[in-house]
């Protein structure tokens, strides 16, 4: 047997034991467990489950030892990540500091930094949040204009931060700010760390069309932030935001193919609505047909993700097909919005009325709350700007110094 | 699960590649074309493919075979389809050999399948209604329509099944009891109806296939024409690149305006899904998997419609280029239009996928 299946069947014998069962469902959205100064627990179980995680450090698998880190290789992460998959576990907690912040600190970090924050994010002491988006900078994220002045030992910063993901929810928030007019847009930002508990920082949510609201906007007024929070030298902060952006779309990807449907397949939803003929076809032709063509385009895109990866254990991988996952990915999860609303007709439309089952309910939050996957984290038309531009090698329009986020 | 390619199929690959561009390349197309001959595989060709081993791919070892599978037949008819060479590799050295292996093992199919293998007869091949055949088994009464290389072809291999049984049986098309009559298509290929006036099938010539042979054909046919319409998108996908990055309009190269970029991402999306589908269903013909003919459907449905998307693209952002003659898009642009109708629409294919799944 090879190390690395001994360590899956090591990685298997733990989970069944220490994942409580009720962890080992699907996750609705409240019993998600979110890290932070003030953690709570949606219940006992997840409690117990996360701490053991935690413990294990597999909160971040693949983060050093030495920070309390699982410490665990790439080949590792990807056995523990199948065999929880396998097994149906939960996520233990849900994290920004986990997915994107501290995998930039272990690259762009000094050693006091990643000594302070790191084990702090594996523990799931802090929530944290991201401050990129400006109201005047979002896919020309380069243009933006929150102001960091230095002074002796702290930076001033003033301005404002929008679509912040969790914003009034978060204790820390790693933001890009301009520290320099001069040269081109990208020369003149830093990347910073920033205390929401810092007099002078506001966060107020904003409302969604899905009724939800989990953006805010974060406001800076005359903010003292320590010099010591600013990550990698001064004025050069897009390249830690590039680095991180690799670790933005890689969690993109996998929530876009994870956000695939409600409980009930459309093939079911169809088949209660319209019911099936004497050949024991859905009784609606042309829905019949879209559905279909929904099924097979999530097939292909299962196949292409399969192929990828194959592509790469075997060593020919094609870094092109990577960049087109998330434009067909989010796209089709939409056109399965659309198509369950359609086929349920009224029935979907319902909004907090209790003349309705939590599934119809369901329908039109899910179609309304995914609108947002084809814009977060580059929009599709970026996306497509991309795939032109590095895949295909297609010349640059004529304004060159625009660089997209 | 392979949805890439072993060493060998890579190997096999370039081996391809280098073979049509030199012996079939585009230019060979135009040059029959021209000359008003049809284009169709001649015995020269034929014999090369024979000496590369491509006829011999999917026979078994026991009877000097490479057992190379169908992945690697799949990605030699999407060479040839980058260069529209004409080859017999569907007909004869795919669809011919499995219609033979779908019956039971005999001196004389083993005979058969040797012959194709060294080359000595270059057979086309057609499924057909198992009334063609009259009652006693011995003769053939009939038409067939649009069989593809019928004209260039010394024999067909012609699988005639109904609902309870199928039938696989050999006849010389040289003979005078067939009559070949040739049918002009757009995309300037072989293709013939042929009649047949009680010819008469040798005994050794005809077998029974088992149950499934005739499913089995037919998603094989469809794979194997995805296959070739792969190669042509990717080919149309490929010079409309090229052209984008030349033709310059308004002071600038064409492809520098996004509206264009757009769309050539979309296609390369869709381009790329269809690579993984087709690997998939080449695959899960290898291996009979179960659900060998969800796949298949779905591999015909998403090359139809991406060799249509890709072919309408390149024409159109060729401008009037693309409407020339002078141009190969147009070449391939008709091959896709013809294909789209062989071994099943997109509507027939769409609809057996959705009655698969239970739809
Ligand atoms: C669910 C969600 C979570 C988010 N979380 C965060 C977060 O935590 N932190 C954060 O900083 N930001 C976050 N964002 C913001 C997100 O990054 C921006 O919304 C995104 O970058 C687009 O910017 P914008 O909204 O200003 O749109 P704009 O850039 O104004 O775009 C408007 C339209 O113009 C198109 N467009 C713009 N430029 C081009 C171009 N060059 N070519 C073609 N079309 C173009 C866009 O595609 C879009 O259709 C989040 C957004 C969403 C939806």
């Amino acid at each position: 047997m090879t190390d690395l299946e001994q360590f899956r069947r090591a990685t298997r014998a733990w989970l069944l034991e220490n994942c409580p069962p009720s962890q080992r469902t699907t996750v609705a959205k409240q019993d998600v467990v979110w890290p932070g100064r003030n953690q709570t627990f949606p219940s006992e179980d997840a409690r117990l489950w996360f701490e053991r995680m935690r413990d294990k450090g597999w909160t971040c698998p693949t983060f050093p030892a030495e920070y309390g880190g699982g410490g665990l290789d790439e080949a590792q992460e990807k056995v523990l990540r199948e065999e929880m998959q396998d097994l149906g576990c939960r996520p233990p907690v849900i994290d920004q500091g986990i997915s994107m912040l501290g995998p930039a600190l272990l690259e762009f970090g000094n050693e006091a930094q990643k000594a302070y924050h790191i084990p702090k994010i594996v523990r799931g002491e802090l929530r944290w949040c991201q401050g990129y988006s400006e109201p005047g900078a979002g896919s020309d994220l380069a243009s933006l204009q929150t102001k960091c002045e230095p002074f002796d030992d702290h930076f001033l910063v003033n301005g404002s931060k929008i679509w912040t993901s969790y914003g009034v929810e978060s204790d820390w928030i790693f933001c890009l700010v301009r520290t320099s007019n001069e040269g081109a847009k990208q020369a003149g930002i830093s990347f910073l760390l920033i205390d929401m508990e810092s007099p002078g920082v506001k966060a107020e949510s904003i409302d969604l069309i899905s009724g939800e609201s989990e953006f805010a906007q974060v406001f800076f007024d005359n903010v003292k932030v320590p010099k010591e929070n600013l990550v990698g030298e001064i004025n050069q902060g897009w390249a830690v935001a590039k680095g991180l952006l690799k670790h933005e779309r890689k969690m993109m990807a996998e929530l876009g193919t994870g956000f695939a449907g409600g409980d009930l397949s459309l093939a079911k939803i169809a088949e209660q609505q319209f019911g099936r003929d004497a050949a024991g076809q859905i009784d609606q032709p042309e829905i019949r047909l879209a559905i279909a063509d929904y099924e097979m385009n999530m097939r292909a895109i299962a196949l292409t993700g399969q192929r990828s990866h194959e592509e790469a254990q075997a060593g020919q991988m094609d870094r092109n097909v990577p960049l087109i996952m998330k434009y067909v990915g989010t796209t089709a999860v939409q056109t399965r919005d659309e198509l369950a609303m359609d086929i349920q007709g009224y029935r979907s439309a319902g909004w907090h009325d209790e003349n309705f089952s939590v599934s119809e309910l369901r329908t039109a939050r899910d179609l309304l709350f995914n609108k947002a996957l084809t814009i977060a984290g580059g929009t599709n038309e970026i996306q497509l700007n991309i795939i032109a531009k590095r895949a295909l090698g297609l010349p640059d329009a004529p304004a060159p110094d625009k660089e997209e986020r | 699960m392979s949805l890439v390619f072993t060493e060998e199929q890579s190997l096999l690959q370039e081996s391809a590649l280098e073979y049509f561009a030199q012996h079939l390349p585009t230019s060979r197309f135009r040059d029959i074309r021209d000359a008003k001959g049809v284009v169709s595989c001649d015995a020269g060709a034929w014999q090369q493919m024979v000496d590369l081993g491509w006829s011999a791919m999917l026979l078994p070892a026991s009877i000097d075979g490479l057992e190379f599978g169908l992945l690697g037949m799949g990605l030699l008819v999407t060479e040839a389809g980058k260069t529209l060479a004409a080859t017999p590799l569907s007909g004869a050295a795919t669809l011919s050999v499995e219609a033979l292996l779908s019956c039971a093992e005999s001196p004389a199919r083993n005979q058969l399948l040797r012959e194709i293998a060294e080359g000595t007869t270059m057979p086309a091949f057609a499924i057909g209604p198992a009334s063609l055949l009259a009652s006693d088994l011995k003769s053939l009464d009939g038409g067939l329509e649009f069989v593809a290389e019928a004209r260039g072809a010394d024999s067909l291999i012609a699988l005639l099944a109904d609902d309870s049984a199928a039938r696989v049986v050999v006849v010389d098309l040289n003979s005078p009891e067939v009559q070949r009559t040739a049918v002009n298509l757009i995309d300037w290929r072989d293709y013939a109806h042929l009649q047949f006036d009680n010819m008469v099938i040798a005994e050794d010539h005809s077998f029974g296939a088992n149950e499934g042979a005739a499913a089995r054909l037919e998603s094989v046919g469809a794979a194997m024409t995805a296959a070739e319409l792969f190669g042509l998108s990717q080919e149309v996908f490929d010079r409309t690149i090229a052209y984008l990055c030349e033709r310059e309009q308004f002071g600038r190269k064409i492809g520098s305006f996004q509206a264009l970029q757009h769309r050539m991402a979309k296609a390369y999306a869709q381009l790329q899904l269809l690579k993984s589908v087709l690997y998939d269903a080449l695959t899960a013909l290898e291996q009979q998997r179960d659900d060998v003919d969800l796949a298949v459907s779905h591999a015909k449905v998403l090359a139809n419609d991406t060799a249509q998307l890709i072919g309408n693209e390149g024409i159109q952002l060729h401008g009037g280029m693309g409407i020339t003659d002078e141009l190969d898009i147009g070449l391939f642009y008709k091959r896709i239009r013809v294909l789209r109708s062989a071994y099943g629409s997109s509507a027939q294919h769409r609809a057996n996928f959705a009655k698969l799944s239970g739809l």
